[in-house]
């Protein structure tokens, strides 16, 4: 099925194949002008909850990151609304048998130091993630080759079917010219994205301005004002008053209870499901955790429902496994998530040989979701099992993944989750950079899952690993991610994006909207 | 840690009595009785018998009752101080984070005035190179601001309760070496302490007979302030993320739990806030009290 989009060719079934989201995304359709009241404003505040230390593209792990780096680059492909996989930087971008990957860049494209978007781009940015201590160099380890055919075409080769691959380059493979290094990639970094980065004020905000070179047509969208400051709150109730006083634009992370405060501020609060996962990682290596059965248990022993109705808000639904939503692949219709029984919960321990219970220590961010985190243990607590809490600094706690000696609890959240392979290859795969979960099955399956050439098989051995992380779970499954944004009145066409950046520009209206 | 004005007891033997004019000015000071302890019964109490009272327990979650407001404002004699966002109990949390708060400043305030008193006096006594020594730390501890000492004690050995305690000790301490060593040191020229020497007492006997019962005074009404601000920059750690795991249930703790609630749950850090100056106000005013109790200059 070729489809004619603005001007580009898309093979968008071989894409689709390639993305493994066929079947479960809609097809957006994407029209070719932006929004007709496009005005572009002078200056626009947004506040998000936390500085980057750096903004390296290969070592950027986290949302709030993100949103600075793709208004400042653009990668090969970007995420459509619902979960599809639609060029950016290329053109064209296809495969056959998931291996070789063609690509064809926009002619015309210019990096912001002036020289143009060529091929060899492809091979710095990847290059820039295979040489990095990243958790995602495993996965690119796949690659072996980028073809430069010339300057606009190129051919990426993976060693063996990676049809996940693709979804991994539209996080991480953002393009950057010849004259990067890795000081300025860490800290002054040049992209070929919407907006030009300009000044950072180490701890409170960093400056883009508008890129005026910038596509029309990008199916990012267009740039929402001249001048874009992000400014790093950490306080929910900060964010809130800064909306309200006019001193911010759009405001990140407003908790459910402060939505009416946002309303009644006069201004907009949106909220939107995110494709990612919260979960409480289990260290399935260590007492007690070794036996399922304690595991199961703390899977019943938690009212997850009732949490994510009274922290999370609207539209966070318990999950069955890991997998999060229907527009990502995996996500099993069939498949019921644990139900909240505190007596099951007691039975299986005492088949365990824990009915007085155990100690446990249990890990967090500092300063993120503590309500969450003691709500569930104090469920806990309700069949015996004494948790105590231990909260690191983010660099801390990313360090602690995969550390035996790490509290064997973790609440964590991960995005995006359109294809799983990232997650599941790091973090469930017994072998995986971050992984503490020991199951070959589990493992088998993750194998098979990365490799199988159709989306359709994929999902059905996913499907399968769905009811093995049940029967043995590697995590206290929670909700699939909700975000709400505070957004100020008179911005208007910003829309939430499924993967939670926060990226100051009008995307195209899809048509029909 | 930030010193607080302090009026020193005075040597007892060699102090002549004030001035007849000066203790007339102080006679009508408001409240000099034992009213002045009425925050600090009113803190224990709320600490020590509301626990023992209240059927709700502090840690155990209703999230179908969360926030409910004090019963003046709408709720129920339920929960009389409101409930919090997990939905738990508010007044019985407060008790709970009033009772460790007390333990917490009563332990690091004794702990900070067993060091400090035996380096002040040490210090005043010996004189030499035990002074330059003890002197030169203290000035050196004064230097590092309280808060960069705390982040430096909480990376190093992470966030407990024995942590909060080494950081509050480690830096209340200075405050009675200073007081201590000053006083200590006009002592060993007294009248009485000469006469003890030149019938051959020992070092350590002058200390412990002589020296020690003239410094307690000064001692016990530096330990109340101390308590007074050592529950305050506990709760203020705690506040800031570096005091007491999360886990443990403080005023500092509920204030900061408040903060992200206050355009909806305003009395959670307000509840919390309060007994915190309850309990600052409690300490100080029983420092108050017992300095003139113990000065014969103020009786």
């Amino acid at each position: 099925m070729q489809r004619r989009l603005h001007g580009f060719t898309l093979d968008r079934r071989r894409l689709l194949l390639a993305s493994g989201a066929v079947g479960l995304a809609p097809v957006s359709r994407i029209a070719a002008q932006a929004t007709p009241d496009a005005e572009v404003m002078d200056e626009l505040v947004i506040d998000l909850s936390g500085p980057p230390d750096h903004l390296t593209p290969a070592l950027t792990y986290s949302v709030r990151d993100w949103s600075i780096l793709h208004s400042i680059y653009d990668s090969l492909l970007d995420f459509g609304p619902e979960g599809d996989l639609v060029p950016l930087a290329a053109e064209e971008f296809s495969t056959d048998d998931a291996m070789t990957f063609r690509v064809r860049l926009r002619e015309g494209m210019t990096f912001h130091d002036g020289s143009p978007v060529t091929t060899s781009a492809i091979t710095r940015s990847v290059r820039h993630i295979q040489d990095a201590e990243s958790q995602i160099s495993d996965l690119y380890s796949v690659i072996t080759e980028v073809r430069e055919i010339d300057d606009l075409n190129a051919e990426i080769v993976t060693s063996e079917p990676s049809p996940w691959l693709p979804a991994q380059i539209a996080v991480w493979g953002v393009l950057f010219p010849e004259s990067a290094t890795d000081e300025s990639l860490a800290t002054a970094p040049v992209g070929s994205g919407p907006y030009i980065f300009e000044s950072w004020e180490a701890g409170s905000a960093i400056t883009l301005r508008r890129n005026p070179d910038y596509f029309a047509d990008s199916p990012k969208g267009t740039a929402l004002a001249e001048r874009v400051v992000f400014r790093f709150v950490p306080e929910a109730a900060t964010r809130v008053a800064d909306l309200a006083t006019g001193a911010a634009h759009i405001i990140a992370e407003v908790p459910a209870d402060q939505i009416d405060a946002v309303e009644s501020s006069g201004h907009v609060a949106l909220s939107a499901p995110i494709l990612g996962t919260a979960f409480v990682r289990i260290a399935t290596g260590v007492e007690p955790f070794d036996d399922p059965r304690v595991n199961r248990a703390l899977n019943h022993a938690v009212d997850v429902q009732a949490i994510a109705d009274a922290l999370v808000g609207e539209g966070a639904n318990r999950l069955a496994s890991v997998f999060p939503d229907p527009r990502g692949l995996g996500f099993d219709e069939s498949l019921e998530p644990f139900t909240y029984d505190p007596d099951r919960a007691r039975e299986l321990l005492a088949e365990a040989g824990f009915e007085d219970g155990f100690d446990a220590e249990f890990e967090m961010v500092a300063g993120s979701r503590s309500d969450v985190v003691e709500s569930i243990v104090a469920y806990f607590g309700d069949v015996g099992v004494r948790v105590s809490i231990v909260s690191s600094e983010l660099a801390a706690f990313n360090q602690g993944w995969p550390d035996d000696s790490a509290p064997p609890l973790r609440y964590a959240t991960w995005r995006p989750f359109y294809d799983p392979q990232s997650f599941l290859g790091l973090v469930i795969h017994r072998d995986g950079f971050l992984s503490r979960y020991e199951n070959p099955v589990a493992a088998e399956l993750i194998d098979d899952g990365s490799v199988a050439p159709s989306a359709e098989e994929r999902a059905a051995i996913y499907h399968e690993l769905g009811r093995e992380l049940q029967e043995n779970p590697a995590a206290i499954y929670l909700w699939n991610l909700v975000s709400t944004y505070g957004v100020n009145r008179d911005v208007t066409g910003w829309r939430p994006r499924g993967d939670e950046y926060i990226i100051p520009v009008r995307p195209p209206v899809a048509e029909g909207a | 840690m930030a010193e607080q004005p302090l009026a020193l007891a005075p040597v007892v033997e060699s102090t002549p009595p004030a001035p007849r004019r000066v203790r007339t000015i102080r006679r009508p000071i408001p409240g000099r009785g034992a009213v002045r302890l009425i925050p600090l019964a009113l803190l224990l109490a709320l600490g020590f018998l509301v626990p023992v009272m209240l059927p709700q327990s502090p840690s155990a979650q209703d999230l179908s009752a969360r926030l409910t407001p004090p019963v003046w404002f709408g709720g129920s004699w339920e929960h009389p101080l409101g409930t919090d966002g997990l939905g738990r109990d508010l007044l019985a949390r407060i008790a709970i984070g009033a009772r460790s708060s007390l333990i917490v400043s009563a332990v690091a305030a004794t702990g900070a005035a067993l060091i400090g008193v035996i380096a002040g006096i040490a210090a005043g006594m010996i004189g030499g190179i035990v002074d330059r020594a003890i002197t030169m730390l203290v000035e050196t501890l004064l230097a590092v601001p309280f808060i960069t000492i705390g982040l430096m004690i909480t990376a190093t050995i992470g966030q407990s309760m024995t942590s909060l305690l080494i950081l509050l000790i480690a830096t209340g301490w200075i405050t009675h070496a200073r007081i201590l060593r000053l006083q200590a040191r006009s002592l060993i020229h007294a009248g009485f302490v000469e006469a003890a020497r030149s019938y051959g007492a020992s070092r350590t006997w002058i200390a412990l007979r002589h020296i020690a019962p003239n410094l307690a005074p000064a001692a016990i009404v530096v330990l109340f302030q101390q308590m007074g601000s050592m529950l305050l920059w506990s709760a203020s750690l705690t506040y800031l993320g570096i005091g007491l795991p999360i886990d443990h249930v403080t005023l500092g703790g509920i204030v900061r739990e408040g903060q992200e609630l206050i355009y909806t749950a305003w009395w959670v850090s307000v509840f919390g806030g309060l007994s915190i100056a309850l309990a600052v106000a409690g300490f100080n005013l029983c420092a108050d009290w017992l300095r003139h109790r113990l000065d014969p200059t103020l009786r």
